[in-house]
């Protein structure tokens, strides 16, 4: 199923890479470029790209306790998202990537938003009335 | 078992009475549709020190927004912006 895309891509992405620590921030700016790069020549559209600057990593992940983050959105098709994967895979730079499609998780989201209605909380609701475990009351008594 | 006669004296506890907090699910509450992985600030409110997920009995949090909570915070963690377990 290999239908000519015409117009821009619809799949939104987003993703979050960390650049190794050993590439101060200006280096770390060209690797940055590359994907970048890189994936504009696979058609993507960018709406977002910016850097989330040095942070310190929550755990060590190969013997790095810090990173540079850098965060990606963009529009664009499998494919492209794909390769650059593959890329940053093999890449000695990358410590770690993560891409998740969110056009779809937006959509629900707002859908589910806009139908919720916000319940005010009773003012007469007695604060012991909620049992915590109601399940556990004996079943065969 | 005794009361300890050095401390301030206490009231014969008559009644299990303690005051419970409304719970109101934020997002709900701010019409939040998305929650954002990369938004540390927001999610380590939900991550107590001990790293674990929030429950929701305790936040308060809806059914549909802890699912989505749970995701994202699992998405946070692998990219270390929150950790898996307390050190």
């Amino acid at each position: 199923m290999s239908t000519p895309v015409s117009g821009p891509p619809k799949r939104l992405y987003d993703m979050v890479f960390l650049v190794v620590p050993e590439r101060d921030e200006q280096a770390a700016l060209g690797i940055v470029e590359e994907f970048r790069k890189l994936l504009l020549e696979h058609g993507a559209v960018m709406e977002k790209d910016e850097s989330m600057g040095r942070r310190r990593l929550a755990y060590t992940i190969k013997k790095r306790n810090e990173a540079t983050y850098h965060n990606f959105l963009f529009r664009a098709d499998s494919k492209a998202v794909t390769e650059v994967q593959r890329r940053m895979r093999i890449s000695d730079d990358i410590l770690r990537y993560l891409s998740v499609r969110i056009d779809e998780e937006l959509k629900h989201g707002a859908k589910v938003a806009k139908r919720t209605k916000v319940r005010t909380p009773r003012p007469s609701a007695m604060p012991m009335s909620e049992p915590e475990h109601p399940s556990i009351a004996e079943p065969g008594a | 078992m005794s009361s300890s006669p050095s401390g301030p004296i206490r009231k014969p506890a008559k009644k299990k009475f303690f005051v419970r907090r409304k719970r109101v699910c934020k997002f709900t509450v701010e019409k939040i549709g998305y929650i954002d992985f990369k938004d540390t600030k927001l999610l380590s409110s939900f991550v107590p020190e001990r790293a674990k997920i929030l429950p929701r009995r305790i936040s308060g949090t809806s059914a549909f927004y802890q699912r989505k909570l749970a995701v994202a915070i699992k998405r946070a963690r692998y990219l270390a912006l929150l950790p898996y377990v307390a050190d």
